[in-house]
């Protein structure tokens, strides 16, 4: 059996419908975080797959993924420093007790 | 050139000028400023003399060269009305290629105005010192009022304004070559009299006084203003003396015709508009048929067979021909060219013959109405009754304005356009002035107010002067004009003073005796009365005596008019009877209230000096060259110079045709008058001298033996007759009657209908208007406002639903983007499969 693109599509939305559930399931700030990075290694799943199989993103591709592999980088050191800040102040890292947001 | 005339100017311009210099000072109530005023009024004769003696030099270069003496003339335009022209049935209306019609400024100085300002300025400086002492009670800062009962500042300085206003006012008055000129100074005269009148406006009588004044006067005037738009609408001009200029070339210069400048007419008169030219000067077709020349033609509008228009000299034409200016100026150009057929009523001013007509009927109203102006002025029947209320201003006021110069104003206007005036007007102003001298002297006999008997005489005098220009006496009314003027300020100046040493008081029952007092006043005062009354000799008996003798050659001549003559008659009777009761009263007999004459003297320095002036002038116009040759008269002569040529020429004759043609056959054929003519064999002259000197001494016999023994108050009796008498006829009540009392009836009736009628429909309109702003209202608030206000409610509850998804827990946001994906794909691929 040979490995086409369909079988990465596949890969990266199981990995994209795990990364929600764990966004959504769990309270825990850090589980929602672990979330987010599963949803972005999707995305950059599907744009390095699309890379490997199709030849106008060849390029485009890879650099979009790298670009992912950054900013999912930079978006954890953000949502990390948000988080000790939100524990600092409210004692807990429970998504559901942050709800000052509300309108 | 420049003619002197400007002298005049000046002369009048000075007591203006000092008027307005005075109004600045009136705060310094001090004697020095009523120097200003005589300063300028002295300058003023000063000035005018030197004109009048330059004028008489100009008269007599004129009789060396052999040529009528032309009037000192000059004029600027005011204002240019213009492309006002007439069409060819002489209606005035828009024309675009007529010239423009002038109202100008001017001044005009003939024989009559030469003598007539320096005499005004002479008279009124007379009064003006006299003034100066006899209202020095008004340099008080504090004075009391004993009539209005109240302290009030004194007003010296501005009395003094006032007075030189007035003066200056009618100096222009005379000056004024025009009509509309003439109306202006007019009313500012009336106005000085209004102030004047009411100078002690704290008392009661002075204010209705100036009121009633100037009410009556402005009646008059709205027929004068009548008059001059009827007679500016037909003739296009209101010049009353003819203002002519070279022709010129076009490098400029004169043209000489026999070594004298040619002349052409600038500005028309308004007796050159309505008479014929000299025969000389016009179209040799007119003369032929039968218009002469200084005439009024009397024409008819007729059609000939061929259904051209033209014109016909008739004797009792419907209308009277006008010569406009395009044509006599045409006409000086090129003598031939105009026909007098050749009158087409369908062309247009500029195009056609020029000639116009006025209907007859229309030439009379507006006579009446420069007559109605008269009679305001000169407070002729029926608006005399201001005259007598006047007296409520101070005494040299009376002396001035209402004896001497203004009323006077009304007699030198009409003698001033006697030429337009038509037989019937004339008529209406002889017999109504005749009426007036009878009216004035009955009323001046009953009453008791020194000022009051004074007004009645004044006004009856004027009534003859006004009944000798309606017979064409217009050098004698206009010499009784001057003697009266000085014999009149002369007795109000001495009544002055006579009411100013008795304490005020003004009643004649109780004075009496004075002459022992005061011999010097009662002197003067018995000059003055004896002149009024008509004694030989004296100045009023010159005037006074061609004045009968006028209305005699015109009654004889006219016996239809025998009233004319037997009135006056009686006149001259009542006149001397009232004028010997007034002296009498005052100097004669002993002092019926000793309190009263007690602390009276005689009159001396400023105040005796102006009423001996008075005197020897009212001489000097009668006595020069000698006294009894009339004919000579130095006054006479030179009044003959602007004696309108009309006079002679409508069938009222001067005094010496007159005399003549009465004495010629007259008397020896048919008259009315022969017996008494055969019985005397005297001229008509001599006649009515000696009927006139019967009746004023009957007059003064009757007076004096009903005087001569009395010391009681008179009238004895208060009869109904004299409390008629006394009352003026009742005249005031009859006017309260027919005038005020309907007029305010109609007011009321006109309050009425607007409360009950035009206010109803207005508040009623109010009402419906309120209405539909109710409605509007609603549907404003209802309407507009309900969207606008229920678009917020929409968004305000809408807002509210959509907060309550804001729960700001991440997992639900997450949770809901993650339905609102999957929903979005399963529409997209539902989408996509319905369209495949």
């Amino acid at each position: 059996m040979t490995v086409t693109l369909m079988h990465y599509l596949v890969l990266a939305a199981i990995l994209f419908v795990v990364g929600l559930a764990c966004i959504i399931a769990k309270r825990n700030a850090i589980g929602t975080l672990i979330g987010v990075e599963l949803i972005l290694n999707a995305a950059g799943l599907n744009l390095a797959a699309f890379a490997r199989y199709q030849p106008a993103f060849q390029l485009d591709g890879q650099v979009f993924t790298i670009m992912v592999i950054v900013l999912a980088a930079a978006e954890a050191a953000i949502a990390l420093a948000i988080v000790l800040n939100f524990y600092n102040n409210a004692g807990t890292v429970d998504v559901d007790q942050a709800q000052e947001l509300q309108g | 050139m420049i003619d002197p005339g400007w002298i005049y100017l000046v002369a009048a311009s000075l007591p203006v000028l000092a008027s307005i210099l005075l109004l600045c000072l009136r705060r310094w109530n001090r004697s020095w400023t009523a120097w200003i005023a005589v300063a300028a009024l002295l300058g003023s004769t000063v000035l005018s003399c030197i004109g009048a003696s330059l004028f008489q030099q100009h008269i007599q270069q004129s009789r060396d060269q052999l040529q009528a003496v032309q009037p000192w003339a000059s004029s600027i335009t005011w204002m240019s009305l213009s492309h006002l022209g007439y069409d060819g049935i002489g209606k005035l209306g828009y024309s675009y290629d007529s010239p423009a019609i002038e109202l100008r400024l001017g001044y005009c100085i003939d024989a009559l105005t030469s003598i007539l300002i320096p005499f005004i300025a002479l008279v009124a400086l007379g009064v003006h010192f006299f003034a100066m002492r006899s209202m020095r009670k008004e340099l008080k800062a504090d004075l009391f009022d004993p009539i209005a009962h109240l302290h009030r500042p004194g007003r010296y300085t501005s009395f003094f304004m006032h007075l030189s206003f007035f003066t200056g006012a009618m100096l222009h008055l005379v000056l004024a070559d025009n009509l509309l000129q003439i109306f202006l100074c007019w009313e500012l005269v009336g106005l000085a009299s209004y102030f004047l009148i009411g100078f002690y406006r704290e008392q009661e009588a002075a204010r209705t006084g100036s009121l009633k004044a100037f009410i009556m006067n402005r009646v008059g005037d709205a027929g004068f203003l009548i008059g001059i738009v009827i007679l500016f609408t037909y003739t296009g001009t209101l010049n009353l003396i003819t203002v002519k200029e070279e022709v010129r070339d076009i490098l400029g210069n004169v043209v000489m015709e026999d070594g004298q400048p040619q002349w052409r007419i600038a500005q028309l008169s308004l007796s050159d508009a309505l008479r014929t030219p000299m025969k000389d000067s016009h179209d040799d077709a007119f003369a032929e048929k039968g218009a002469e020349a200084g005439t009024m033609c009397r024409v008819n509008h007729v059609t000939t067979r061929t259904g051209r228009k033209k014109l016909e000299l008739a004797e009792q034409g419907s209308h009277i021909v006008v010569w406009n200016q395009e044509t006599l100026n045409g006409h000086y150009d090129k003598p031939d060219r105009r026909r007098f057929d050749a009158y087409d009523p369908g062309r247009t001013g500029g195009h056609g013959m020029g000639l116009r007509t006025v209907p007859y009927w229309m030439l009379t109203l507006a006579g009446l109405g420069l007559l109605l102006g008269c009679i305001g002025k000169s407070s002729q029947f029926p608006l005399q009754t201001w005259l007598p209320d006047a007296m409520a201003g101070p005494t040299p006021v009376s002396a001035l304005v209402h004896s001497a110069t203004m009323v006077a104003a009304g007699v030198y206007l009409l003698a001033r356009i006697f030429p337009l005036l038509l037989p019937e007007v004339l008529l209406t102003v002889a017999y109504g002035g005749v009426f007036t001298a009878f009216y004035g002297a009955t009323c001046a006999l009953v009453q008791t107010d020194l000022k009051r008997i004074l007004a009645y005489s004044t006004l009856s005098q004027l009534g003859l002067m006004f009944a000798s220009l309606g017979v064409g006496g217009w050098i004698m009314a206009l010499l009784h004009l001057a003697t009266h003027a000085c014999c009149k300020a002369l007795l109000f100046l001495g009544t002055g003073a006579v009411v100013d040493s008795c304490n005020g008081v003004q009643d004649i029952t109780r004075l009496g005796g004075l002459r022992r007092r005061m011999p010097v006043l009662a002197g003067l005062s018995l000059f003055a009365c004896l002149s009024l009354v008509g004694l030989p000799l004296l100045p009023g008996w010159y005037s006074k005596d061609g004045i009968l003798v006028s209305l005699l050659s015109f009654a004889s001549l006219n016996v239809n008019h025998l009233l004319l003559i037997v009135v006056p008659m009686v006149t001259t009777l009542l006149t001397a009877a009232y004028l010997t009761r007034f002296w009498w009263l005052i100097y004669m007999g002993k002092p019926r209230d000793e309190a009263v004459t007690n602390s009276a003297q005689d009159v001396s320095g400023l105040l005796r000096w102006p009423l001996i002036v008075l005197a020897i002038l009212s001489l000097v116009l009668v006595w020069l060259p000698t006294p009894w040759a009339m004919d000579n008269n130095w006054l006479v002569k030179h009044w003959q110079l602007s004696e309108p040529s009309s006079v002679r020429e409508e069938g009222v004759l001067p005094l010496a045709a007159a005399a003549e043609q009465l004495a010629n056959g007259y008397f020896k054929s048919e008259s009315w008058l022969r017996p008494l003519y055969e019985a005397t064999s005297l001229s008509p002259h001599v006649l009515s001298m000696l009927l006139a000197f019967v009746t004023l001494a009957t007059g003064v016999a009757l007076a004096w033996n009903r005087c001569r023994n009395v010391d009681k108050p008179w009238p004895l009796s208060a009869s109904s007759f004299q409390r008629f008498l006394f009352n003026g006829w009742y005249w005031d009540a009859w006017i309260d009657r027919l005038i005020t009392r309907p007029v305010l009836r109609l007011g009321h009736l006109y309050q009425i209908m607007d409360r009950w009628f035009w206010d109803e429909i207005i508040h009623q309109l109010a009402r419906l208007a309120r209405g539909i702003a109710w409605i509007e209202k609603q549907f404003d608030e209802r309407m507009v406002d309900g969207i606008v206000r229920q678009s917020a409610v929409l968004t305000q509850s809408g807002g509210k639903t959509l907060r309550a998804v804001q729960t700001g827990s991440l997992r639900t946001y997450v949770m809901l983007a993650m339905a609102a994906a999957i929903l979005l794909s399963l529409v997209i691929v539902i989408w996509t499969l319905w369209l495949k």
